[in-house]
């Protein structure tokens, strides 16, 4: 896969980790998203990026009309392809996203 | 005794302070030394005496003590009496004038401290040498010709009783003639009847006899014709020369042998009242001192200047009588060489080096080349603390120099410093008491963190070193605090931060000074508060089982290897407590995920609610 090298910056993580906490304010349950989590976490670890993207696709969509999934979404698509470098703090930033639900 | 905290803050009211070059410095520091040495007097007491009367201190109490200082070096002692009759006598007396209280020291109390001396040498230069340096000139008939029966009587002596001079000397092999230290023991060791014999010991008492008329006629010599006495008979100017010399001032104004009595008092006098202007004696002052100071070419440290005394002679009061205790300053430490710490405070200065003095056998004994470098620290440290001086902390030197003996043209300085970085952290009292620590890092091996940082080597390493022994329970230490600051402080600090440039502005420098201890505070507080959350969120078999997998990978540097081993430990807890779960979640997504350069020092952060404290 070829990809193009975008400067990410700090304030395109931080962006991230916010749209994806809103995105999954009112996306399952808690023991949905820690299933989901350990999930990604797992695809993160030995960077997959098209199993991380798909599970994480996969949860998206069940509200692909909630605003702050579009946000989400269209950030991702800027994106995407990644290196595995900013894969992995992409994925991280998604992930840590995710996980600050449960501290709202 | 003044208590030494309270007599600090009044500093600026020392009569005696440090002029900001070294040499005259350190003269000054050898001064109290000097003084300390003969009359026991602490710096504070000095200090007094000189405010009280200048005068007294510097015409008499100093030549005093300086010549029996150097009387005490050649070897021979100076009983205590004279000291305390001294010092009683020249603070009762009135005098008119400085040079009246010169002379009256010069010829009541330092020809009476010098009398054994004196008499030591002018036997031992009779016994030990030949010919023409036998007897120095002036010398009368009559100790020349006590000399002589002494002699013949040795001769006979040694041939009647050749086998019993051997045991009671512990001669091996074959001799001659006695040496000086041969006559010493027989004037000084009774000897046993029943060991040696009756003619031995006859013939021994006779000898010993001989012995003290020779000593007998030398004390009333020097009794009659030096002490107390403003004429002293010109054909003997010489002979009653004080007998002292000096490896630094080698041949230097009164320690040349060359000179009378009369001109060793006139030279002491003048090198007292400044009164020293010829150029040539100038010169050799300069050339002396000038001895510390590296060559051009080989100069790296350009805070000095050669000093030309010209300059300071009419500035500086007694400059002479600090220039002559220079080498007062230094102490011998063994395996290491002359040794002085050096700082602008002159009681600080004081004070470390009499604590280095009483902490000199420990130094000594220890194999470290750095246990110098260790105590003069731990030193520092503490006479700090206790004076609250942290001014002194900017202005550090550690000056030594080889054997003076071998060679007197090359002596090495070596200085010792530490940056105003390094002194702006310390002077916070936070940092210096969280570093000054000893971290066990193997079983009998300890690291000081202070020493560490003051070297500029990584903190970090010692620290995972030392995490090693707690996770193996290999140590009984159990302090956090230490290794989070240590942790914080190198995290601040890192290279990319910017504090590498040594020549950058200094408007700009004092500006990150500044903000740099409020910044290594504020990143120890959210170490210590990650640190707590994952105490609380984890229960203590958890973080047992897994504080090892988690501190390996820490070791091989693999960040989003640690990040996912955290957080899957963190999604499994069932923390209800949501201010701690977005804490720690801000924690490591900033500090951690986003924080390429510095995140391993915040994941050992972190880490320490792992292990036990």
């Amino acid at each position: 896969m070829k990809y193009v090298k975008k400067p990410i910056s700090t304030k395109d993580y931080d962006e991230i980790k916010i749209y994806t906490k809103k995105a999954f304010e009112n996306i399952g349950s808690e023991t949905y998203r820690q299933r989901l989590i350990y999930k990604l976490l797992n695809t993160a670890k030995v960077n997959n990026q098209n199993d991380f993207f798909s599970s994480l696709l996969r949860a998206l969509n069940s509200r692909k009309d909630d605003k702050n999934v579009k946000r989400l979404s269209r950030k991702l698509e800027w994106l995407y392809p990644l290196s595995s470098a900013n894969f992995e703090k992409v994925a991280y930033s998604i992930i840590m996203g995710i996980m600050a639900v449960r501290g709202e | 005794m003044i208590k030494a905290s309270n007599e600090t803050r009044l500093v600026s009211e020392f009569t005696l302070k440090f002029t900001g070059n070294w040499i005259i410095d350190l003269g000054m520091l050898g001064f109290f030394n000097l003084l300390e040495e003969i009359y026991e007097w602490n710096f504070l007491e000095t200090q007094k005496r000189i405010k009280e009367n200048e005068e007294i201190v510097y015409y008499g109490i100093f030549p005093f003590a300086y010549i029996c200082s150097e009387i005490k070096r050649k070897g021979s002692a100076i009983p205590k009496k004279i000291i305390k009759d001294f010092v009683n006598e020249i603070y009762k007396r009135e005098f008119k004038s400085k040079k009246e209280i010169f002379n009256f020291t010069w010829e009541n109390y330092i020809t009476k401290a010098a009398t054994d001396h004196w008499k030591d040498y002018i036997i031992s230069k009779a016994i030990d040498e030949n010919k023409d340096k036998k007897f120095i000139k002036g010398t009368p008939e009559t100790l020349k010709s006590l000399i002589k029966r002494m002699e013949d009587f040795e001769k006979e002596f040694i041939r009647k009783n050749r086998d019993e001079i051997k045991k009671f000397l512990d001669k091996e092999r074959k001799f001659q003639k006695f040496k000086y230290e041969d006559i010493k023991k027989f004037q000084d060791t009774p000897i046993k009847f029943k060991e040696y014999g009756k003619e031995f010991v006859k013939n021994a008492e006779e000898f010993k006899r001989i012995i003290s008329e020779v000593d007998a006629y030398l004390d009333k010599k020097w009794d009659s014709e030096v002490i107390s006495n403003k004429n002293i008979p010109k054909e003997r100017a010489i002979f009653y020369r004080i007998p002292i010399a000096n490896k630094y001032y080698t041949n230097f104004l009164f320690f040349q042998p060359k000179y009378t009595h009369e001109k060793q008092k006139k030279e002491l006098y003048y090198a007292i009242d400044s009164k020293i202007k010829e150029k040539d004696v100038l010169g050799r002052i300069d050339k002396t001192i000038n001895k510390f100071l590296a060559s051009y070419d080989k100069a790296v440290n350009i805070y000095y200047t050669p000093l030309k005394t010209k300059y300071f002679i009419d500035i500086i009061p007694y400059l002479f009588i600090y220039l002559l205790c220079f080498d007062r300053a230094f102490e011998y430490y063994r395996n290491i060489g002359y040794l002085v710490f050096y700082s602008n405070d002159i009681f600080a200065t004081y004070k470390v080096n009499k604590r280095l003095r009483l902490r000199k056998s420990k130094i000594e004994s220890e194999d470290d080349p750095n246990s110098i470098f260790r105590s003069t620290w731990q030193t520092v440290i503490d006479t700090i603390i206790e004076m609250e001086s942290w001014w002194v902390l900017e202005n550090l030197y550690l000056i030594k120099y080889a054997d003076l003996s071998k060679t007197q043209r090359f002596i090495d300085v070596e200085y010792m410093g530490i940056s105003r970085l390094q002194a702006t952290v310390l002077i916070d009292e936070d940092l210096r008491r969280n570093l000054n620590q000893r971290l066990q890092i193997d079983e009998d091996k300890y690291k000081w963190l202070f020493e560490e940082f003051i070297k500029n080597k990584p903190l970090i390493s010692t620290i995972m070193n030392h995490l090693i022994l707690r996770l193996n329970q290999e140590t009984k230490q159990r302090k956090i605090q230490p290794l989070l600051y240590s942790l914080a402080l190198e995290a601040e600090l890192f290279p990319e931060y910017g504090f590498t440039h040594l020549f950058e502005d200094p408007i700009s420098l004092n500006t990150k000074l500044d903000e740099l201890v409020p910044r290594i505070k504020k990143s120890r507080k959210k170490m210590d508060l990650a640190r707590k959350d994952i105490k609380k969120l984890l229960s203590e078999s958890i973080r047992e089982n897994n504080a090892p997998h988690l501190f390996s990978i820490i070791r091989r540097q693999n960040k989003y290897s640690f990040a996912n081993s955290l957080l899957k430990l963190i999604i499994s807890s069932q923390e209800k407590d949501k201010r701690l779960i977005r804490h720690l979640n801000d924690y490591i997504f900033h500090e951690i995920i986003q924080n390429d350069e510095t995140w391993i020092y915040y994941a050992l952060g972190l880490f320490m609610g792992f292990i036990g404290g």
